[in-house]
């Protein structure tokens, strides 16, 4: 080995960057592409900082699709401190506004980029708690959904749901899936509940404000219709134009929530959340499983009460931690909100099998 | 309805050249550039001047190549040489820093020296270990000749591109690579063969 190869020995058996330090220079990166996109000029050349990451516990931060998560241990109200021999710098600039977290959220999103290959899965796992209403009152469950989708076969998709405790928070509900019950449900299955993406998720452009414009544009034709079939002759323009703000809200809403959609589509949804100014920043907010985050609200309004909507993200890399919801409603004067759907995402990965539905599976619950 | 779990024609194909052209009107397309290169760029400035440096050096590498898109020659496809060339600069900025670990480095091989000769297969084998005589040599370079020597073995750039990535001739770069390899022959010596 002559001198040229040692050196080049020696660098390829050096470590490739943790994920989270990529994680960490691609916010700054993604803040500089920000602030030229808003034209709010560059920022200060980053600072040298001295940082020890071996410092933080085993188990800190976890990965997903190459990128770091999980920063939430050394989060404090959205600024993560950064501890070094001497000095400790603050890592990142909480958001000052709903719009700012979401366009961070979405440079981060688009860069999380999983691609089965031919015969592989992407894989879900997902924490979730379900919200049931009816005669039998109100109930939220624990629900652990694994989805598994074959690479450009969604036909072949199947999700694995492991049911967990119920909570009810009125009634006593009777028909719901006993803990630690398992039920497999193939993609076409349940015309009802169908492993596939909201139909907005359709031929989706990547430019959030034609997303947007889409998207209106759906919605105030869904609103026409729905407006025939009540029969209202008489609604106002501004009426109208409410309704369709709230459908348009509600579909990025599901969209960004839904489990099957990709990190791209995600980016380009949360940027158009962006540009709705009815999205306000809430922090520290938790998901089902527990992590702190920072969230963007959204108030959907309807003839009994609303809907509040929150996405949940880890504050110092803008990763997508999760969703929930919440329930109010006015009753006899008094405010009354409680804790709707939720769901905490754990793991997108790429996988290379799909497990085997036993012989004796038998058909969804709510299918 | 079909459920799409990836866009079509995603953003970060196509050379470098036009994903920097892309990314003048649209900066996200910068992305595809750090995904490339990022950990290569890290592994060359851990090299230089230590994993913890190569955190923020190689974020800063990007940083300032984002910052200077605009001036990047479209007729180059790749943006390695440009990429390697700003992460050189900086690493210039840290100079003595480099030359003080490779002495460390060099210095941690009295403890292999007088370790059982297992122990030394073992260190020798080991990763992120560079040989001691090699850690010597390369902090009695100059820094032009270091960087040069670095580029052409480190980051496998060919004569040409060092010359494009430190803005020097590219004879400059033939006689620098003769004079570092000649001079790091010399010290590594016998030892050498060992490498």
């Amino acid at each position: 080995m002559n001198e040229l190869e040692a050196i080049k020995a020696h660098r390829d058996s050096l470590p490739g960057p943790a994920p989270e330090v990529t994680a960490r220079a691609w916010v700054l990166v993604a803040e500089e592409i920000e602030a030229e996109r808003t034209g709010s000029g560059h920022r200060q050349p980053a600072r040298p900082r001295r940082r020890s990451l071996r410092g933080f516990p085993a188990g800190w931060w976890a990965t997903r699709a190459g990128v770091a998560v999980g920063l939430a241990a050394a989060v404090t109200a959205g600024l993560v401190v950064v501890r070094g021999d001497h000095e400790s710098a603050p890592f990142g600039t909480p958001p000052a506004s709903a719009a700012e977290l979401l366009r961070h959220a979405a440079s981060v999103a688009a860069r999380e980029d999983i691609r089965p290959g031919p015969g592989q899965f992407v894989y879900v796992d997902q924490k979730n708690v379900t919200f049931a209403s009816g005669s039998e009152g109100e109930y939220t469950q624990d629900l652990r959904r694994e989805v598994w989708m074959p690479a450009g076969d969604p036909g072949r998709a199947l999700t694995r749901s492991t049911y967990g405790q119920t909570h009810a928070t009125s009634g006593r509900p009777e028909h719901v899936q006993s803990p630690g019950t398992v039920e497999y449900q193939r993609a076409g299955q349940c015309p009802e509940h169908s492993l596939s993406l909201p139909f907005q998720a359709a031929d989706l452009p990547a430019d959030p404000d034609r997303v947007l414009a889409k998207i209106r544009q759906g919605a105030e034709t869904f609103v026409r219709s729905d407006q025939r079939r009540r029969g209202e002759t008489d609604l106002g323009q501004d009426e109208i134009d409410m309704r369709v703000e709230k459908v348009v809200a509600s579909s990025l809403l599901g969209l960004a929530q839904d489990p099957l959609t990709s990190s791209r589509t995600r980016a380009t949804v949360f940027g158009a959340l962006s540009k709705l100014p009815t999205v306000t920043i809430v922090q520290d907010l938790t998901d089902p499983a527990g992590r702190h985050g920072v969230g963007a609200s959204l108030k959907l309004e309807n003839p009994y009460g609303w809907e509040r909507g929150e996405l949940i993200f880890e504050p110092a890399t803008y990763r997508f931690l999760g969703y929930r919801s919440w329930i109010g409603r006015q009753e006899g004067g008094q405010v009354r909100e409680t804790p709707g759907a939720s769901t905490a995402v754990m793991t997108v990965k790429v996988v290379n099998s799909m497990p085997e539905v036993p012989k004796d599976a038998g058909k969804p619950m709510f299918c | 309805m079909t459920a799409p779990l990836q866009d079509s024609a995603p953003p970060s194909e196509g050379t470098d050249a036009q994903v920097i052209e892309a990314s003048w009107r649209h900066p996200d397309r910068f992305g595809a550039v750090f995904d490339r290169y990022f950990a290569s760029i890290h592994r060359y400035v851990h090299l230089r001047l230590g994993e913890s440096a190569a955190d923020d050096l190689a974020a800063e590498t990007f940083l300032r190549a984002f910052r200077s898109r605009d001036r990047f020659d479209l007729t180059c496809p790749s943006a390695r040489p440009w990429l390697y060339g700003i992460a050189s600069n900086l690493v210039a900025e840290h100079r003595r820093g480099e030359a003080r670990r490779y002495r460390a480095l060099a210095r941690s091989a009295d403890a292999t020296e007088i370790a059982s000769h297992d122990e030394r297969v073992v260190q020798r084998v080991s990763a992120a270990v560079m040989q001691p005589r090699l850690a010597a040599g390369l902090a009695r370079l100059s820094s032009g000749d270091r960087d040069v020597l670095l580029l052409v073995a480190c980051a496998q750039l060919s004569y040409e591109e060092v010359a494009e990535a430190l803005g020097i001739p590219q004879g400059t770069v033939g006689s620098r690579l003769n004079r570092a390899r000649k001079k790091l022959r010399k010290i590594i010596g016998s030892a050498g063969e060992a490498l």
